[in-house]
């Protein structure tokens, strides 16, 4: 029965071995990954420099500048389709002022953050962008401006967060066929039905992953992960992993998603709403965001595959009207704005699911399939594409 | 130039208020004066060095002399100076004209043109900070001559203004603060109080000046001995007037200076969030610098700025930043500008550079020959 049950999902196989002899030497993942990790003496000098800096300036006379690079511009991005969208290395930048009303600020706020860094990473200790906020909240004003901050510390560095000893509440849940050991030495185990497991504050120190999985599916929404898990999705199925970010990931989430890749080399779908935001989420698991351009080798997948909600299932499966939304003209807009992605351009099949939907003007949360029959999702929809090699 | 002030101390005052008030709003006319004085001869000069021309109601344009020569708090180096000032034409208030006034012949349209001048221009130094020494008022009447004596209205008008609207706290204001001479108000502010090392070192002082151009039209009145009367009238029952019109002047004057005082209290904002900023950007990097382990890295931050120790880094760490923080120029077009060089640090001298004149006068008459 097992192994009956294995075969009716060869498409997965064959999908696999297309991927592995597609992907690089998977050596290549690992020396990148070597090469993005600056030590935390490189880290030390990094910032000593940007004081000498500062001290240099004002030496001559002259007010402070620190450059940020702009990780908001299309103008410093480039596509590559084996890492998806990075940041261009002539990229432009953002000059914070020490003698500008408008910049000073700011300036305050990244030298107060790299100060923190520079303790944490000298004491080898580490610290969440809460604790940071939290320690100075009238100097911030918000959590959004820590984890901004961050951020763009992060590209001005060219360190990975990780390597700056502050750490990120993770949001995101995985369950299925998943074991691994933590940094702490606490090993977790995915496998329970009843309830996942929330994804790791600490992707890098994961270790000992051990899987049969098949196939990854993240899926875009707590909900639905949620059905899954209620319906067993993982013991009916051959051995997978579920995993979900719940919205736009968290960089753990990604983090995650990017490890199992480069562990497990499985195929890895995503099921989304039939929707641009649901599609744009995707994009970023796929390709990654403007903003993380900078780390994006290690946060992409390009081998992600669109599993659903497809915008064709739904004229396909004869989904009721009464569950389609008409698409608003914010949708439309950043449907157009999708299509014309660098990324889009490589991925002829996604162009015209999303042709379909500009057609038809509608869009479709996964929950709708449940008008079909409440237990469609899991019992008919997610094994038939599985098995019968329903993505694009 | 020997001062004869002490041959005549009551009139000479007046006199060097007087013409330096003409000359103010006269900037098109030099005036040179010469005075003998026993075998003692003096010369004098009233002209300006930056003229600025507004076009008010009356036909005839206003020249102003918005010379300045207060010397600026400059550190070490050469630094663009605006030499003038930019003068903002004001509102124009219709006033009433007292019933007893109109009796004795004063008929017609009055109003009261507002110009007002912040000075020194600080326009090109945006961080700068600033302090208002004085806010003075100086009234003309329609032939832009000063009025020579100037009505009490302007004693008791500090307590009817809202200075903390203004955003002048600090500018004390009573009776015997009051300055008059020759047309002249002065209301003088007392310096702020110092606390602790975020004391501005490198604060201008400014002050306002805000011109009171009475304006009177009456088609009756062409031939000039008419105008001349009813100037006289006008000065005459200018206390009158302006009582008459207590509310409408305070109000009026109170917009006038809140306009004027906008930018000065913008300053005062912006030197707040840079002072604060600077506090959190000194703390971080000597935090950096005290606690790395990186000798080199220590040593060239000493070295830069020419200190032994992480203390003394500290020190002019923060002083140097709170130095070109206040000394951002943005230069402007539209200021006179000049290369300016300071002589000592964080130094000032503000204020009006006054001309003495001394002259032989005719008691008799009550007019000045000059």
């Amino acid at each position: 029965m097992e192994a009956h049950r294995l075969q009716d999902f060869t498409e997965i196989d064959k999908l696999r071995l297309q991927l592995l002899n597609n992907s690089k030497d998977a050596t290549s993942f690992h020396h990148l990954e070597a090469e993005v990790c600056p030590s935390s003496r490189d880290i030390l000098n990094r910032i000593e420099d940007i004081i000498l800096g500062i001290v240099t300036s004002l030496s001559q006379d002259e007010a402070p500048v620190l450059k940020l690079p702009n990780r908001s511009s299309w103008a410093n991005i480039s596509f590559d389709s084996t890492v998806g969208l990075q940041m261009n290395s002539g990229h432009s930048v953002t000059a914070l002022r020490s003698d500008s009303p408008s910049s000073v600020n700011k300036f305050a706020q990244v030298l107060k953050i790299l100060s923190v860094i520079y303790r944490l990473v000298q004491s080898n200790t580490y610290a969440t962008k809460r604790d940071i906020y939290y320690n100075n909240t009238q100097l911030f004003g918000s959590q959004a401006t820590v984890d901004s901050i961050v951020d763009d510390i992060s590209c001005m560095l060219r360190a990975p967060r990780r390597s700056l000893h502050v750490l990120a509440t993770s949001k995101g849940l995985i369950s299925g066929d998943l074991c691994y050991m933590e940094e702490d030495g606490m090993r977790i185990d995915c496998r329970s039905s009843s309830a996942a497991v929330p994804v790791s504050s600490n992707i890098a120190g994961i270790r000992n992953i051990v899987s049969s999985a098949k196939f990854i599916i993240i899926v875009e929404k707590d909900a639905t992960f949620q059905r899954l898990m209620d319906d067993d999705f993982c013991t009916k199925l051959p051995p997978c992993v579920i995993i979900t970010g719940k919205g736009v990931p968290d960089m753990n989430s990604r983090l995650m998603v990017r490890k199992l890749w480069d562990t497990l080399h499985v195929p890895i779908f995503a099921l989304v709403d039939s929707d641009p935001h649901g599609i744009e989420i995707m994009c970023i698991y796929k390709y990654g965001s403007m903003a993380m351009s900078f780390e994006a080798h290690s946060l992409t997948v390009p081998s992600v595959m669109w599993l659903g909600l497809l915008p064709s299932d739904l004229q396909r499966l004869q989904v009721p009207s009464d569950v389609l939304i008409p698409l608003t003209k914010n949708d439309e807009k950043k449907l157009s704005s999708l299509l014309q992605r660098p990324y889009l351009t490589d991925q002829p099949d996604w162009q015209k699911e999303m042709e379909v939907m500009q057609r038809t003007k509608v869009k479709a949360e996964i929950q709708s399939l449940a008008a079909i029959s409440p237990d469609f999702l899991t019992n008919i929809y997610l094994p038939n594409k599985l098995r019968y090699g329903g993505w694009v | 130039m020997k001062d004869m002030r002490h041959l005549f101390p009551e009139w000479s005052a007046h006199m060097e208020a007087f013409l330096r008030s003409f000359s103010l709003v006269n900037a098109e006319i030099n005036i040179h004066l010469t005075v003998k004085v026993d075998q003692h001869t003096v010369q004098y000069a009233f002209g300006a060095k930056v003229k600025k021309k507004l076009k008010l109601f009356s036909p005839v344009p206003l020249k102003l002399d918005v010379t300045c020569n207060t010397q600026p708090a400059i550190y070490g180096k050469e630094r663009c100076w605006c030499l003038g000032g930019h003068p903002v034409c004001g509102s124009r208030l219709h006033v009433s004209i007292p019933p007893h006034a109109m009796d004795q012949g004063l008929f017609g349209d009055l109003s009261i043109q507002f110009v007002t001048l912040l000075s020194p221009c600080v326009l090109q130094y945006p961080n700068l900070a600033t302090h208002i020494s004085n806010i003075q008022l100086m009234v003309f009447n329609p032939s832009r001559v000063p009025v020579l004596k100037v009505p009490r209205f302007f004693q008791t008008l500090p307590a009817f203004l809202d200075f903390e609207d203004l955003g002048v706290d600090t500018l004390h204001c009573s009776s015997k603060d009051v300055q008059q001479l020759c047309g002249t108000s002065t209301y003088t502010s007392e310096p702020p109080s110092c606390s602790g090392p975020q004391q501005e070192t490198s604060a201008v002082w400014q002050r306002v000046l805000v011109f009171l151009f009475l304006q009177l039209t009456d088609p009756f009145t062409s031939q000039l001995t008419d105008v001349m009367a009813t100037e006289v009238l006008i000065e005459r029952h200018l206390e009158d007037i302006l009582n008459n019109n207590r509310h409408a002047m305070t109000v009026a004057l109170q917009s006038e200076l809140r306009n004027t005082l906008k930018a000065h209290n913008c300053r005062k904002k912006i030197k707040e969030k840079l002072n604060s900023a600077a506090e959190v950007i000194l703390s971080s990097s000597i935090s950096i610098v005290s606690c790395s382990s990186n000798l080199d890295f220590r040593r060239d931050c000493l070295n830069r700025m020419k200190v032994r120790d992480t203390q003394e880094l500290s020190a002019a760490f923060g002083e140097s930043l709170r130095r070109v923080t206040s000394w951002k120029c943005v230069p402007r077009h539209s200021c006179y500008s000049a290369k300016v060089r300071g002589m000592f640090a964080y130094r000032h001298v503000s204020g009006l550079v006054l001309i003495c004149c001394h002259f032989h006068f005719s008691t008799d008459e009550r007019t000045f020959r000059v």
